[in-house]
């Protein structure tokens, strides 16, 4: 960007600068508690689970798919990591062949690479399936795991188990208590990478496909690309968290891996709440110091601690973490006001349609184009060429075929027959986010927000490829990556702005009325960059007003260089503002030319209203 | 003949898969809710079952009786307990959690309040096996028949049901959608709530049909539930008699592979299965996809 | 005065003083729960006996329980636990393997002794290999090798049988079980003519018993326990085939006599206390008092409780003998207990010594029959 040199993110006040020190603290305990229940025990524990969980997280709680197989990947690193460093004096009568006794980071690192692999191998089921196929899916791959560490003998000793040495890195030795050294850093490293990665345009993207993943694709986000990495980043996680875990009691058997594990982390994954680290870290407390707190209630804890459950449920179905943001809420008001100032201050410095992309050719060139369902024909050999630069309406009764021309333009539909080109492209072939490349963005007819989002959110999703940090940047929120995301925020937000709804920048996207939410579509479809722009029914229930303000808008994009098609109803609004106008019925093109000359089109006169038209009265 | 066996015992097997599968496939219709206490349910109703006819010795028509009104109304505190306020709430996960914690709180109370132990139900219709084919022939319980017909008979029931009367019709129209359903004066809580309490009546009496086969214990219901879950996928969530497919390719499957291969993977082929048919067909064998409009 | 109020204090402190904590841990709940619920209520019957009759140096004992859920992992976590929050003396415990062997690292680091009363497969001897002199754990149980002993040599050498056919369940127990069976065997010179394994839950073990059937088996080694092995003798009958069934102590398991009913009779096993076959002063003290208290008649895993119930005696007396808590002088008590115990299981001279933590000696043990409905004694 090259106003890179006035941006810059409004920095916060030295103390919460000087928050992440606090992160250092916890590293005091094993120096000054001796305890090994509570320490290595129980803390450990909960370390260790907490990164699980949050790794359980990013596929639960940010793509919104339900996994119950995360024993499995668990199993993974925990099994490379003890049958590549375990030693044989410990395993006297195993029938492992081999103990290779590799130095334990070594193992780690393979470990996660085995299980980020596996994570990739499920990434495929979970393209095709979501739902509760999906997390039945995910029980029967985490059961293969399980039966195959539990079988193969030569290879894990099966029901045996392994016994592991105490770690020692070097000449330390970090077994006991000092196992917190180690565990520590890499929770906290792993969280806060995790934490960078959804709090940056990845997170965003893993939201936008769970809310709505057809306009996910519309701006730009690859569906398949962001869905297996989010089951390859998850699965690696976990398998970071099994290799830890394998040392913690120094001996690991199959049976811990089994489908109840998976179902007892997914409990408490739900029960903390979703998207939440605090939420993680809750919920596994509780999980870890269940037997603890209820020795009271000796054998029917389970049953107390299942009524605890429904009862924290039938109060904040959102989790623990839902009962913190209501109480929260309030507190980081300051930090928004900061932001909304500074986005305000620079937002200026943007221009709103500075890409001046220069595109070449005709915006739209649609040849022979047909859809058919089944029986049905929803599009009729329809050819149509749109001129840069221009506003073409596109109107016909309901059932026409308008809306499904827009699909198959978008590339939700394959057509049956014919080609699309735009801008010289041929979009024949392309997927849905390729086409955002090329230039084509869309509203939706029933909108399609990501409603668990804030209206600056959205358009930032619409923003996706601009982009250029790669993960490893973005994990470790490095300058670069803190920079675009910044330069993006104040695009977004002078695209609000543009739209009229700045001050609904903060604001959830379901909290919107109906004409705002209507504005903030537009504003997203923007943020893509588009040579051509398709509004499919942007005023529908919206009052007078408001439909003024879109005409204003959509003029003002055409004045930009953006060329539009607009389906809409709207007689008024259509022919106001449309260079030109074609008309469908049951698919097919039965007029096309200035608004005038089409008014007064009989064809299109008895379409709408039958074979005893009277004169359709238009005007301003 | 020994594949006789093998297939007589997969078949019978995979019934029970089906039952229980038919009975998420209910509650999945109207709420798109996956039940996981179900397993649990299934449970109830083999404990009750058997508190009634071995313990008290009450005549199995009787017992039987009793193992439906318990199930039905486990199923109607299900749905006001655990389902209904996660719906309400419109959370996208709560529902999970809450048909867990329940069928947690089902086994533990099984435990604490009955026994933790396993104990044999004598089957009403005797547990001689009939021989068929002499000696080395195949073995059949008669109570793998009664499982097999009484199933069967079920779903029979049910579908029947559900295409020829208005409830039927009601519960196909909140499946499909609920608003526009209760714009029509369906009230759509009701057909809710009856769908969960069939499904868990079916399920009750699953346990007691199956108690005389294998054991009752307050765990019995666990991995019957997560097989059947296997069953329901396979045969498609939005079929009925999808699950009697998804239950007997589970059941032939375990049983012929922990013959012909090994007992310790008798469990994979039908995984593997599952997995390669929805990279196939995501809906299912007889699952219908629907063409989502924008 | 001071003299004596100091030495007043001090006798108040040290009689009817803290009580002594002793760990118990096992599954109460979930699939094993019949096994640890037994051995726990053979525990606290001993407990209260004996606080009854004074306690231990004065003081009385206090159980602290916990459940492991059979699970591994718990097994590490509870440990931790008695060792360093409770500050147990002595733990007893478990029933499942994996659990025991998930633990045993921290009773030997802390250096409190463990006696596993009913886990027969758990390592204790083993570890001398690993902790030398120092190893803290003990068992009184019949423990998997001597089992497997008697199991082959009943087959092959008692009953003549030579073609035997193993089937055993897939955990760590049953396995374990299997290995130490097949070398018994091979010290024999015999072959199983076939090896096989189910599953816990499984109902039905007819495709592995048509194949032992058709490899020529002429007697079934099993170990499992209760509710699988019914199923095995189910699935016998349904075949129509029987052969006579020799196996882990866990076919006394009511869970195994109730539910293979008729099937059942002629298992055999190898047990340490039979309940039909109880005889002496001891043993109907025993009975008496468990029906009594827990009114379950028969007892759900008689030797599990018997177990419990002698293992807390023994550590009652090494820390009498002791003179102490600390843990290296109760093991060092256990391993020279200078007084003989009449124990449910059998009597006790010099049960451990410094190399050998086995208190069940294969003369102890004796092989059980299933008959009618019970477990019945060897024929004299």
């Amino acid at each position: 960007m090259t106003e890179a040199g006035h941006l810059a993110a409004p920095r916060p006040p030295l103390p919460r600068r000087l928050a992440p020190l606090l992160l250092l603290l916890p590293l005091l305990v094993p120096l000054l508690v001796e305890n090994q229940y509570y320490v290595h025990g129980i803390l450990g524990r909960i370390l260790i689970y907490t990164l699980l969980v949050a790794s359980l997280d990013l596929v639960v709680g940010y793509i919104g798919d339900v996994s119950i197989g995360h024993a499995g990947f668990f199993a993974i690193g925990a099994y490379t990591v003890a049958v590549l460093t375990a030693p044989p004096a410990l395993n006297g009568d195993s029938a492992i062949a081999f103990y290779p006794q590799w130095p334990f980071l070594l193992a780690l690192a393979l470990g996660v690479l085995l299980s980020a692999t596996a994570g990739f191998v499920l990434g495929f089921p979970a393209l095709r399936s979501s739902g509760p196929y999906l997390a039945v899916i995910t029980i029967a791959y985490g059961l293969i795991i399980y039966t195959f560490i539990n079988e193969q003998e030569a290879w894990t000793n099966g029901t045996k188990g392994v016994t592991l040495a105490p770690l020692r890195l070097g000449s330390l030795s970090f077994g006991g208590n000092n196992y917190l050294f180690v565990l520590y850093p890499f929770l906290v490293g792993v969280l806060w990478a995790l934490r960078n990665i959804g709090n940056s345009f990845w997170g965003r993207a893993f939201e936008a496909i769970k809310n709505s993943s057809v306009a996910a694709a519309c701006s730009g986000i690859s569906r398949a690309y962001y869905k297996v990495s989010a089951f390859v980043l998850s699965a690696g996680v976990a398998g970071l968290a099994g290799g830890l875990f394998a040392q913690l009691d120094s001996y690991i058997a199959p049976n811990t891996f089994s489908y109840n594990l998976s179902v007892e982390f997914l409990i408490a994954l739900i029960f903390g709440g979703t998207r939440s680290i605090l939420g993680n870290l809750i919920g596994v407390t509780l999980f870890v110091f269940l037997p603890d707190l209820f020795t009271a209630f000796a054998d029917a804890r389970l049953m107390v601690y299942g009524v605890l459950l429904l009862g924290v449920l039938f109060f904040v179905p959102e989790g623990v973490a839902g009962i913190l943001r209501r109480l929260w809420g309030r507190l980081p008001v300051a930090r928004v006001d900061r932001e909304r100032e500074a986005l305000a201050a620079q937002a200026s410095q943007v221009e709103v349609f500075a890409h001046a992309v220069d595109r070449q050719g005709e915006a739209l060139v649609l040849e022979s184009v047909t859809m058919r369902f089944g029986g049905l024909t929803a599009v009729n050999d329809l050819s149509l060429i749109i001129p840069r630069g221009s506003i073409r309406g596109l109107i016909g009764p309901n059932g026409s075929g308008k809306s499904t021309t827009v699909n198959v333009l978008t590339g939700l539909y394959r057509p049956s027959a014919g080609r699309i080109t735009s801008f010289g492209h041929d979009m024949g072939g392309l997927t849905t986010a390729q086409r955002a490349r090329f230039g084509m963005a869309r509203t939706f007819q029933n909108l399609q927000l990501f409603h668990d989002l804030t209206a600056l959110q959205n358009v930032l999703v619409g923003l996706h490829q601009s982009f250029r940090s790669n993960l490893y940047q973005v994990a470790c929120w490095t300058a670069a990556a803190q920079r675009e995301e910044w330069e993006a925020k104040v695009r977004a937000y002078a695209l609000l702005r543009f739209v009229g709804l700045e001050a609904q920048a903060f604001e959830r996207a379901s909290n919107l009325s109906y004409g705002q939410a209507r504005l903030l579509e537009i504003a997203r479809a923007l943020a893509v960059s588009p040579g051509l722009l398709l509004l499919d029914e942007p005023a529908a229930g919206l009052t007078s007003a408001e439909i003024e303000a879109i005409n204003a808008i959509v003029r003002r994009i055409r004045d930009a260089g953006i060329t539009v098609l607009l389906i809409e109803h709207h007689m008024e609004m259509v022919m106001a503002i449309s260079d030109e106008v074609t008309v469908l019925d049951f698919g097919r093109k039965i007029a096309e030319g200035p608004p005038g000359a089409v008014q007064a089109n009989p064809a299109v006169v008895e379409a709408y209203l039958g074979k005893h038209p009277t004169a359709i009265a238009v005007g301003p | 003949m020994q594949t006789l066996q093998l297939l007589w015992a997969g078949i019978a097997q995979g019934m029970i898969y089906a039952l229980v599968a038919f009975g998420y496939n209910i509650t999945f219709a109207t709420s798109k809710i996956l039940n996981f206490s179900l397993g649990n349910v299934l449970m109830l109703g083999g404990v009750v079952g058997f508190i009634l006819y071995m313990t008290r010795g009450v005549p199995f028509a009787a017992a039987l009786a009793g193992v439906i009104a318990v199930g039905a109304v486990g199923g109607v505190l299900v749905q006001k307990l655990a389902v209904e306020p996660s719906l309400r709430k419109k959370s996208q996960h709560a529902w999970i959690l809450a048909t867990l914690a329940i069928g947690i709180v089902l086994r533990n109370g099984a435990e604490v309040f009955w026994s933790t132990d396993d104990f044999k139900m004598r089957s009403p219709l005797g547990d001689v096996p009939l021989r068929i084919g002499g000696a080395g022939g195949i073995g059949i319980y008669p109570q793998e028949i009664l499982i097999i017909l009484v199933s069967l008979a079920i779903v029979l029931a049910v579908e029947t049901l559900k295409a020829r009367t208005l409830l039927g019709k009601a519960v196909q129209a909140v499946s499909e959608d609920k608003e526009t359903a209760s714009l029509m004066g369906i009230d759509q809580t009701r057909v809710i709530l009856i769908s969960f309490s069939l499904s868990a009546a079916i399920a009750a009496v699953g346990g007691l049909l199956v108690a005389p086969v294998t054991l009752v214990s307050a765990t019995m219901g666990t991995v019957l539930g997560v097989k059947a879950y296997s069953a329901s996928i396979i045969g498609g969530l939005e079929s009925g008699y999808g699950t009697i497919a998804g239950g007997l390719i589970i059941g032939l499957s375990e049983s012929l592979t922990a013959r012909f291969v090994s007992t310790g993977y008798k469990d994979i082929p039908g995984f593997l299965f599952l997995i390669v048919l929805l990279l196939v067909k995501p809906a299912g064998l007889f699952g219908r996809q629907a063409v989502r409009k924008v | 005065m001071l003299g004596f109020a100091a030495a007043v204090l001090w006798i108040a402190t040290s009689a009817g003083g803290e009580p002594i904590k002793i760990g118990v841990y096992g599954p109460y709940t979930g699939g094993s729960a019949g096994m640890g619920v037994s051995m726990r209520n053979g525990v606290r019957l001993a407990a209260d006996e004996i606080n009854a009759s004074g306690g231990v140096l004065g003081r009385k004992i206090e159980l602290v329980e916990r459940d492991d859920e059979a699970k591994n992992e718990r097994g590490g976590q509870i440990m931790q636990e008695f060792l360093e929050k409770e500050h147990v003396v002595a733990v007893l415990g478990p029933i499942n393997t994996g659990v025991a062997d998930a633990a045993l690292r921290y009773p030997n680091e802390k250096k409190v002794p463990e006696l596993i009363n009913v886990s027969a497969g758990a390592k204790v001897n083993e570890l001398f290999d690993v902790y030398g002199k120092e190893n803290y754990v003990f068992r009184i149980a019949a423990g998997d090798l001597i089992q497997s002993e008697m199991i082959v040599s009943e087959a092959v050498q008692t009953r003549k049988l030579r073609k035997p056919a193993l089937l055993c369940d897939d955990t760590n127990y049953g396995q374990n079980g299997r290995a130490k069976m097949e070398k018994a065997l091979e010290k024999h010179g015999v072959k199983p003519v076939y090896v096989g394994k189910f599953k816990i839950k499984d109902t039905d073990m007819t495709a592995q018993l048509q194949e032992a059937r058709g490899a020529g088996a002429d007697v079934l080694l099993v170990y499992g326990i209760g509710p699988e092995l019914a199923a095995v003798a189910n699935s016998m009958e349904r075949l129509g085939w029987r052969v006579p069934m020799i196996g882990s102590w866990t076919l006394s398991m009511s869970a195994f006599i109730n539910n293979a009913g008729a099937n059942g009779n002629g298992a055999t096993m190898p047990q340490t206390f039979i309940e039909s076959g109880a005889s002496t002063p001891k043993q109907l003290a025993f009975l008496e008092a468990y029906w009594k208290r827990f009114n379950e008649k028969p007892i759900a895993v008689a030797v599990a409780a018997a177990q419990g119930y002698d293992s807390l005696y023994l550590i009652a007396m090494a820390i009498e003998q002791a003179g102490s808590t600390e843990g290296p002088k109760i093991k060092a008590a256990l391993e020279n207990l200078l007084k003989s115990y009449e124990g449910v299981t059998g009597r006790y001279v010099k049960p451990f010594s410094p190399t050998d933590h086995e208190a069940v000696k294969q003369a102890n043990v004796m092989m059980g029959v299933v008959k009618g409905g019970m477990v019945t004694p060897p024929q004299k």
